[in-house]
């Protein structure tokens, strides 16, 4: 009985087949096949495959490889320019931003000093005061008494930590220097006569850099030298004829004026090597100082060690305009300047780049 | 069942409770403080705790600390191990440096397990700036007059010394003890009543500075005779001595109560005096407490005077002022232990800001590229580990290549016998642990910090102090510090005069060490003499300045960051030794010598060493057979200012009166030059005090002060001259001290 019913069931499944395949058959027929669509699908299969190979044997990758080039000639560029900046020899100053500072116009630039750090100046009214503030901050001033004496209160230097400005008073037959100095706080602590010298004149102090000693100028008659004075022994020694010396920043070296060039002394070989003709030298870096050209020019000189000599440049700085003075910060960053305007002397604080 | 668990948790309370009161009631501690617990906030003092275990054996720990530290007694203590039998009683001692107690009370306290069992309170410290005088005399009233001796320098106010009474038994048997006190007077003690073992500490105490006064009347033979080493004094000519005008010179009084004094020998002097190497002997010939001399009323005026004549304020307060417990800047200096490298932060924090913003996620992008993301989970950690471990392994040879330690030692040379060391040693262990450091017999030690609450234990051996260093991280450093007498380190000899601005003579280095550089410290000035070699003699022609003017330096600070590391330790290393008190001239020199006071246990380690090598000297007469003490080498004291001012700043219309010790010169003077003529003393109105008149004189503005015929007309008879300083102006006003110059000849 079960053999007969398989035997029929074989039967019905080959008639399914068979009815699928036909109905499979009667489908396709009503399916249009787009055979021309189909051949340029195939064609461009074939052509993206060759391409594919070519690209793999190394044919030109047209598109890829000109980003690629680009990125590649932009980033050797940028890192020329960034070793250009690093590496190369930085021979000119480069200054800007300037803040114009609200003091009063002075007759004379010495009056005015700015500090080792160039974040404060300090100046000189006529009424034997004293004022102090921050160069970002004019508002926040400090005002300073200075002892009362005959004399008249004529030029102001910083010293180098900030803690203490020299002043130097002139009276008829000598000339003072106090050194105030500071608390804590910032306010007056007390003033000490540092140094009286009788029977001459003296101008343009500037500190050593351990404050030890001050190069000066003494004026007797009409003769001129610079000095050297050392406040912890009392010894002074003449340096040479001369006025306007300024102390660099490692102690090695003067830079004065005589007879309109400026000399530069190295104290650590006794020897003395002419730089430029100008005034005020001011050093901004230990082999490297500034100067005033005779027309008021803003110049630098720089040494150079292995002949000694100093090579000049002009500073590109108040084109046209003539300074009175420029005197750099011990941290060779700001340069104080005084400028000759219709209005009188206008100082200014100019960053170095 | 609830109930039962009660019951035992109640009986095993009592248990546990029972111990801890068995032990307070089992255990008797006593602290005991030499000279009846007097101490100076500037020495070393010496606990002595007694324990008597009446209970069962135990070991515990015994520790000095803070009262407040109460039940967390490990917080800030110094501490030694202790075992007790049943009955047994110990001495345990603490050598420390007093300054390390604090300002609380302090407490000793025994620890079993971690349960205090018993603590005790210590004395009261002294104040800062008390000075005493210890008496040992069976009259409580004796040598009360000392109590007028006066120090003058206001920046150590020292108003007066303070008179203790203390028993003979309280006298320790060690010297270093003693520098608790300022002065030690003995009167009426019975013979006997001191030990040979005290004695021998009081003789070496005076020669390393104290100041000791010894009074005898008549037929006290036995008693004077152990001070004969110190002061030759014959026995046997007891009697009555008529010459009594020392005592009227002294006290300044004509008349006296008495026409002859019973003295222990008519033919001394009623008071003499010798230096005994740096300290001060007085004898007194008769007996401070016999009536009526005991009670006249010129008796505190008369030894006013003669402790003023003799300089024995002046020895109480320049030794004061040396004998720091601890001197830190050699603890400083320790610490920079050669050929160890601090590994540098910058670089740490520059490796590890590249592991995590690029190390980092380029692994993960890596992953990801491999679709291997879920990895990410354990390559990155792992990385940071490779990295910790690579960072230690390179770094920890470029820091130390191997265990190092580094000892710096002060010394000060007493005579060509004995020395003074403080030592100050720095121990860099690279793997840390458990590890101990044992100083040389005879040298006081203390971990430093001397308290903390690291497991740090004490132990006082026979071979010498012990300390235990525990759990130390490591590339850790620990310190410890000693003090010390050395002797036959040997000393210098010095033959140097001045003159015409010139330093001349010879110096030979009799010292057991060769020295790398050798100074002669003038007052402010330094003078370098070049290395000098065991032995070797120098001859010395050096120029010195005629005035130096101290303050005025004024550098960039941030000159100072642009200092390398060892530039910074060679500056350190300078100011060490700088300043030697009492001595307006001495003899400098350092070393890398070894001279071990520390050395660790089981380990061993590169050892560095540096010294300082400081000798007092006298300078000699000239070729004018005149000594000149130049500028700035004797000391000025300010006597009186007013209430705005102070030493070297001066109120607007304020005053200062400044004392010039030109008699600490010790000899006879004849010239004396103050440069009052310079520029910082120019704007102030000055006087110099007449002293035979009472009155001020008034000087020139730009005058120079030289006193030569007219000497005796200002010199006072304690050997000062007095100058003042007046401000008119409405400005505060700054000077240097007025500094001067001194010529003399030998006494």
């Amino acid at each position: 009985m079960r053999e007969n019913e398989h035997n029929g069931m074989d039967k019905r499944h080959d008639t399914t087949i068979a009815q699928l395949l036909t109905h499979l058959g009667h489908v396709r027929q009503a399916v249009p096949v787009n055979y021309k669509l189909k051949a340029e699908l195939k064609q461009r299969l074939l052509e993206q495959m060759k391409q594919m190979q070519k690209q793999q044997q190394g044919a030109v990758p047209v598109k890829r490889s000109r980003r690629g080039l680009w990125w590649f000639g932009g980033g050797m560029i940028a890192l020329s320019i960034a070793a250009c900046m690093v590496f190369l020899p930085n021979d000119g100053l480069r200054l800007h931003e300037q803040t114009v500072l609200a003091i009063p116009a002075e007759e004379t630039a010495r009056q005015v000093s700015i500090s080792p750090r160039g974040d404060r100046i300090a100046y000189l009214t006529d009424n034997a005061r004293l004022h102090a503030y921050p160069v970002d901050h004019p508002e926040d001033k400090d005002l300073f008494s200075l002892p009362s004496t005959s004399g008249r209160y004529e030029s102001v230097v910083w010293s180098n930590s900030s803690q203490r400005i020299a002043v130097l008073e002139q009276t008829e037959g000598a000339s003072r220097l106090w050194m105030m100095q500071f608390n804590d706080g910032g306010g007056q602590a007390s003033t000490q006569l540092l140094w009286e010298e009788t029977g001459a004149q003296v101008a343009d102090v500037s500190w050593s850099p351990d404050g030890r000693q001050i190069a000066y100028t003494k004026v007797k008659g009409d003769k001129a030298e610079v000095w050297i004075n050392n406040l912890a022994t009392y010894r002074e020694n003449k340096l040479a004829e001369g006025s306007q010396p300024d102390w660099s920043s490692d102690g090695k070296r003067i830079a004065y004026v005589q007879d309109g060039v400026i000399q530069v002394a190295d104290l650590t070989r006794g020897v003395t090597a002419k730089a430029a003709s100008g005034t005020q030298p001011s050093w901004q870096s230990p082999d490297r100082f500034t100067y005033l050209s005779a027309e008021g020019r803003l110049m630098q000189a720089r040494l150079n060690e292995q002949t000694g000599t100093f090579d000049t440049l002009a500073v590109p700085l108040y084109r046209g305009v003539s300074l009175k003075s420029a005197e750099w910060a011990r941290d060779g960053k700001h340069l104080l300047v005084a400028k000759q305007t219709k209005q009188g002397i206008v100082f200014a604080v100019v960053r170095r780049e | 069942m609830w109930k039962w668990l009660i019951v035992f948790a109640a009986l095993f309370a009592c248990i546990l409770a029972n111990p801890a009161a068995a032990a307070e009631n089992s255990i008797e501690m006593s602290v005991d403080v030499p000279l009846d617990g007097l101490m100076k906030y500037s020495q070393w003092s010496r606990i002595k705790v007694t324990i008597t275990n009446r209970g069962d054996a135990f070991t515990g720990l015994i520790g000095v600390g803070p009262r407040s530290a109460g039940s967390k007694w490990r917080d800030g203590i110094v501490r030694q191990e202790i075992t007790l039998g049943q009955g047994e009683t110990k001495q345990i001692t603490f050598d420390l440096p007093v300054e390390e107690l604090s300002d609380r009370a302090e407490v000793v306290t025994l620890v079993r397990g971690d349960k205090v069992a018993v603590s005790r309170n210590l004395p009261p410290l002294p104040a800062q700036t008390e000075r005493i005088a210890a008496v040992v005399d069976s009259n409580q009233n004796a040598f009360h007059f000392l109590s007028t001796v006066r120090g003058n320098e206001r920046e150590y106010p020292f108003d007066q010394l303070t008179v203790k009474n203390i028993a003979p038994k309280a006298l320790p048997d060690e010297a270093w003890i003693l520098n608790n006190i300022d002065l030690l007077a003995l009167g009426d003690v019975p013979a006997g009543a001191i030990t040979d073992r005290q004695l021998a500490a009081i003789k070496e105490w005076v020669t390393r500075g104290g100041v000791l006064i010894v009074s005898a009347g008549p037929n006290r033979d036995e008693w004077v005779q152990p001070f004969r080493d110190l002061l030759d004094i014959p026995p046997g000519r007891s009697g009555m001595a008529t010459d009594l005008d020392q005592l009227r010179q002294l006290s300044g009084e004509r008349s006296l109560p008495v026409d002859s004094l019973p003295v222990y020998n008519r033919d001394f002097p009623l008071i003499s005096h010798k230096q005994v190497g740096s300290g001060l002997f007085l004898f007194v010939n008769y007996d401070i407490n016999a009536e009526p001399m005991a009670s006249w009323q010129y008796n505190r005026q008369l030894w006013k005077n003669t402790l003023q004549k003799y300089k024995a304020a002046d020895s109480i307060m320049e030794k004061d002022i040396h004998y720091n417990g601890i001197d830190m800047p050699l603890l400083n200096v320790s610490r920079l232990i050669p050929e160890v490298t601090i590994p540098s932060v910058q670089w740490i924090i520059l490796i590890w800001i590249i592991y995590l913003l690029l190390v980092a996620p380029g692994l993960y992008l890596l992953l990801k590229r491999f679709d291997r993301r879920d990895w990410a989970w354990g390559i990155i950690p792992a990385f940071a580990v490779l990295l910790t471990i690579g960072i230690y392994a390179i770094g920890r040879p470029q820091v130390a290549k191997e265990d190092a330690s580094f000892t710096v030692n002060s010394i000060r040379i007493v005579d060509e016998h004995m020395a003074e060391v403080h030592s100050a040693a720095s121990f860099l262990t690279i793997s840390g642990g458990n590890y101990a450091v044992k100083a040389e017999p005879g040298f006081l030690a203390v971990p430093y910090p001397v308290k903390s609450n690291a497991k740090n234990l004490l132990a006082k051996e026979e071979d010498g102090t012990r300390i235990t260093y525990d759990n130390v991280p490591y590339l850790s450093t620990t310190q410890a510090y000693g003090i010390g007498v050395r002797q036959n380190l040997g000393h210098f000899s010095a033959e140097l005069s001045v003159s015409d601005l010139r330093l001349r003579g010879t110096v030979t280095n009799d010292t057991a060490f060769d020295l790398q550089q050798t100074f002669v410290q003038l007052g402010m000035q330094r003078i370098p003499l070049g290395p000098l070699k065991r032995g070797e003699t120098k001859q010395v022609d050096a120029k010195i300045e005629q005035y130096i003017i101290p303050g005025i330096a004024d550098a960039d600070p941030s000159e100072l960051l642009k200092m390398t590391r060892e530039e910074r330790v060679e500056l350190t290393k300078q100011n060490i030794g700088a300043y030697f008190p009492g001595a307006p001239v001495h003899l400098m020199g350092f070393s890398d010598q070894a001279l071990p006071v520390f050395h660790i246990v089981s380990k061993q380690l590169a050892e560095h060493y540096w010294n300082v090598i400081a000798q007092p000297i006298k300078l000699m007469p000239g070729p004018n057979g005149r000594t000149v003490y130049p500028y700035g080498t004797l000391p000025v004291s300010t006597l009186n200012l007013d209430r705005y001012s102070d030493p070297r700043n001066i109120a607007p219309k304020g005053t200062i009166t400044y004392e010039l010790a030109v008699g600490k010169a010790d000899l006879q003077v004849k010239r004396v030059e103050i440069p009052l003529d310079l520029s910082p003393y120019r704007p102030f109105e000055k006087a110099i005090l007449d002293v035979k008149r009472g009155m001020w004189q008034p000087l020139d503005r730009s005058q120079r002060v030289i006193l030569e015929e007219n000497l005796p007309q200002y010199l006072g008879p304690d050997g000062t001259i007095q100058i003042r300083f007046n401000n008119p102006t409405d400005q505060r006003l700054s000077m240097p001290l007025p500094f001067f110059q001194v010529e003399g000849e030998e006494r």
